[in-house]
């Protein structure tokens, strides 16, 4: 196992650097000229200020010189500055990417839960009430337009009922916790402070539940006719035969087995989730990924795009890779050499 | 298997119990913030915090209640300048030398006097940090302390405009052994040496009515009474502006009183805020300026005739009701209504009525029925009240009155700018926000800037406002500027000014003493509760 995670990631390298190649020509060679979308309407016209910003951001040398330097800095584990703010790209993620991991972990495990549960549900009870019950909630789910619902929620709960906070990490005026991982949910407990906890936590419940909306779907409907057809085996019926009790068959026998489809579409749904969702994060004001790639990116701020591609592409290898170690740790008859 | 069911069972309940809790929390905090005001506000623009680089819109916000400048701009006079950290001044008759004596007294947050020192520090920051706003400090040839409460601050060429451009964010005052101790630099080649952007990330060195307690990217800024003041004392103790970038949210937020006041409201939101219960919609001019600019070394606008047709053949007060639904004004010229050289008065001789006979009459003379051409603007933006996208269709349906076929080409705003400034448009949709409250600043759809990106010169004009830009007499460069004003709403000219948008914001109705600003949006510190 040790030496498979090893090639799986001197594989990933040539992955990682194919991004950054591909984002570093689109963010080169797009018609709009950095220069003139990022300097102001009169700072354009002061030469001195001109070269000073072309200097300054290597914008004087040669595409395949500045696309060497920049290799050169990842090396060094440095991601470059932002050309908007001037600060690390990596300080700039330190805010948005745990926000991102917190939100979308709440939500995948949300949604990973609900949606095996619910899965199971409908496939032993096959073509019952809750059969079709269970199909139109996953039906809705992935059909329904993600801002809708992130408005509609955010207007009923909050705004009619008042049953949730306002949008937002915290609430007005609380301090956020000292970061230690950087997600306000893990480093309230960290620091000893359950009323923190409690506050970050009845903010990220709205978003949450939008985008496990669409997460439960796609897991209910996988896990349901992945069940279906382990059900009809033949080992099934036998176990039934021996007279085990019916829910010990199907978690115990059934479910196991039904599990691996499952766990691939979860694992790229929590990969999706972690490139950042954009409308709920807009709606809720959320401070995510999603929003700082697209802020960064109608900016013309290249060396963010670029940091932003590289983090969510090592997380779609970091999660795949999680995705076959659990296929092996559940079907024992999956080995790698 | 019973207690493993009991636990989660617990667990839920826990979680929802938290959930619960959670949120009449925050609404008490709502219900008792007398002294602590809240705005939501989208603040995603902001690209510094540091106020010698700062220069987006939301920057300045930010800037203003944190820092004092030398001079200050206030409602409803904005031409008017009025002393701040310097309590006078004397300029050279040439206009190349500023004095400015400071007022005595005057403490940063720190405790340490202003002095002109840190009048020199600041200034030259501005120059050498080569920050975004860095442009406006271009024509200062030197700064020089002449005693501790006097400054005199020399420029390359004569500029009557200077006193106004000093009550700009970029020329906000820090305290110089401050921002020096956490490695600011003034002298050339801060742009590398100087690595005071973080610290202003978490602290600030002003002398403003606020101190600055943290400013987070996209989440919030937090704002504290500065007790050491030399003004009038805010009425609140603490201001807390919340990221919130959608406007729907914000209005929401805003009846449910868990903010006081919203500040990016489109005229949909508005009206839908008409006559709640609690709420107060205030109105005012905002700086933007809107144009239809046409390129007129593109066919048809080559021809002078063309470009007088389309000015008699917009529907302008569709757009103003129907668009923008009565927030804004028709505006006759670049300038904002009530500058120094563009009374009200002026504004409404200088409107084109709606005469579709006459344009059609004057694209009979110009021997052009029929004409395509594409029209270019920045999709999904609103300048104000006025969203971009509606009135290019207006536009379009105006225009297919008089026989052109406008060929709608929206795209994304960096490739509008980089479009427009290259002159690349046959026909854009242009605004002008000012950098600073003097009629110089809007001088430039003559001066060789803007009108270049149109592929249209009018030496007369350039001479006019450079000449302007020189005399220090209020009075002659008033005059100078209404001749300015006139110029551009001449037939020929490749500008149809179209409207000028209101910034709607909106309060709960028990804040009091709110006054707008068009650089800014408002002034925090005049602010009260009733």
């Amino acid at each position: 196992m040790g030496r498979y995670l090893l090639r799986r990631a001197l594989l990933a390298l040539p992955t990682l650097l194919g991004i950054t190649l591909v984002t570093f020509l689109v963010s080169h060679l797009l018609p709009p000229d950095l220069v003139l979308a990022n300097l102001g309407d009169r700072a354009t016209q002061s030469p001195s200020l001109v070269a000073a910003f072309r200097h300054r951001w290597g914008l004087d040398q040669p595409v395949v010189m500045q696309y060497v330097l920049y290799l050169g800095h990842l090396l060094h584990g440095d991601l470059g500055t932002s050309i908007a703010t001037d600060r690390p790209v990596l300080v700039e993620l330190e805010l948005s990417l745990p926000a991102t991991v917190e939100l979308a972990t709440v939500a995948l495990v949300g949604a990973a839960v609900i949606g095996t549960a619910l899965g199971i549900l409908a496939a032993v009870a096959r073509d019952s009430a809750v059969d079709l019950a269970v199909r139109a909630i996953s039906a809705i789910g992935v059909a329904v337009p993600t801002f809708w619902f992130a408005i509609l929620l955010l207007s009923t709960v909050y705004f009619r009922l008042g049953w949730a906070p306002p949008p937002g990490r915290l609430s007005t005026g609380i301090t956020p916790p000292a970061p230690i991982t950087g997600m306000y949910l893990v480093d309230s407990l960290l620091r000893g402070r359950p009323d923190l906890f409690a506050d970050a936590l009845s903010h990220i419940i709205l978003p949450a539940i939008v985008l496990a909306t669409v997460g439960i779907g796609f897991v209910t409907r996988m896990t349901r006719s992945s069940m279906l057809e382990v059900l009809s085996q033949d080992y099934v019926r036998t176990a039934h035969a021996k007279g085990l009790r019916r829910w010990s068959v199907v978690v115990r026998h059934a479910l196991r087995n039904a599990l691996i489809p499952v766990i691939t579409i979860t694992g790229t749904l929590y990969a999706q989730l972690m490139s950042g969702t954009v409308m709920t994060e807009t709606i809720f004001s959320w401070p995510g990924l999603g929003r700082y790639a697209v802020s960064s990116a109608a900016s013309l701020d290249f060396p963010a795009v670029m940091g932003v591609a590289l983090v969510v592409g090592t997380m779609y290898v970091i999660i795949n890779a999680c995705v076959d170690v659990l296929y092996a740790l559940i079907d024992p008859r999956i080995h790698y050499a | 298997m019973n207690v493993r069911r009991r636990v989660w069972s617990g667990l839920v309940v826990l979680i929802l119990a938290l959930s619960i809790v959670g949120a009449p929390g925050s609404h008490a905090a709502g219900a008792s913030r007398s002294d602590v005001l809240v705005i939501a506000k989208d603040i995603s623009d902001i690209r510094t915090p540091d106020p010698n680089k700062s220069y987006d819109v939301s920057g300045v916000f930010l800037q203003f209640p944190i820092y004092s400048r030398l001079v200050k701009q206030v409602a409803p006079d904005f031409w008017k300048i009025q002393p701040d950290l310097a309590e006078s001044w004397t300029v050279s008759p040439d206009a190349t030398a500023y004095t400015f004596k400071l007022r005595k007294g005057a403490v940063f947050s720190s405790g340490n006097p202003v002095t002109s020192e840190d009048v020199r520090f600041s200034l030259l920051r501005t120059h050498n940090i080569k920050g975004y706003g860095s442009f406006l400090a271009d024509s200062i040839k030197a700064v020089d302390v002449v005693d501790p409460q006097t400054v005199r601050v020399t420029l390359k060429a004569p500029d009557a405009t200077f006193l106004a451009a000093v009550g700009a964010g970029v020329f906000s005052i820090v305290d110089s052994k401050t921002v020096r101790a956490h490695g600011g630099v003034e002298t050339p080649g801060a742009d590398t040496l100087d690595k005071a952007e973080q610290w202003f990330y978490t602290n600030s060195a002003g002398a403003g009515p606020y101190v600055l307690q943290r400013y987070t990217r996209e989440t919030e800024i937090v704002l504290e009474r500065n007790d050491k003041y030399y003004g009038a004392h805010p009425f609140f103790r603490e201001v807390i502006i919340r990221h919130v970038k959608d406007p729907s949210t914000q209005a929401l937020m805003l009846q449910r009183n868990d903010v006081d006041l919203a500040l990016d409201l489109n005229a949909d939101q508005a009206d839908s805020l008409k006559g709640k219960p609690g709420i107060a919609l205030l109105e005012d001019p905002s700086a933007y300026t809107v144009y239809l600019g046409l390129n007129s070394s593109a066919h048809p606008w080559d021809n002078p005739k063309v470009r007088e047709a389309v000015k008699y053949s917009i529907d302008y007060n569709g757009i103003v009701s129907g668009i923008m639904h009565g927030h804004g004004q028709r505006i006759g010229s670049i300038m904002m209504p009530g500058m120094l050289g563009f009374p009200d008065s002026l504004n409404k001789q200088l409107l084109y009525p709606h005469n579709p006979a006459k344009a059609a009459s004057l694209m009979k003379e110009a021997g052009v029925s029929r004409a395509s051409v594409t029209l270019t603007w920045a999709s999904g933006t609103n300048y104000g009240a006025l969203p971009l996208d509606r009135l290019a269709q207006k536009l379009r349906s105006d225009l297919a009155t008089i026989g052109i076929d406008l060929r709608l080409q929206p795209v994304q705003q960096s490739i509008f700018l980089t479009y427009y400034r290259q002159g690349k448009p046959e026909t854009a949709i242009g605004f002008w926000f000012p950098d600073y409250m003097d009629p110089d600043n809007w001088s430039y759809f003559v001066s060789g800037f803007i009108n270049k990106r149109l592929h249209w010169q009018n030496p007369e004009g350039a001479a006019l406002v450079k000449a302007a830009a020189q005399t220090p007499d209020q009075q002659k460069r008033e005059t100078m500027y209404e001749q300015y004003n006139r110029l551009l709403a001449t037939p020929g000219s490749p500008y149809v000014f179209l409207a000028q948008p209101t910034a709607i914001t909106a309060a709960r109705d028990d804040i009091t003493q709110f006054k707008f600003h068009p650089l800014y949006f408002l002034q925090i510190e005049s602010l009260g509760r009733k």
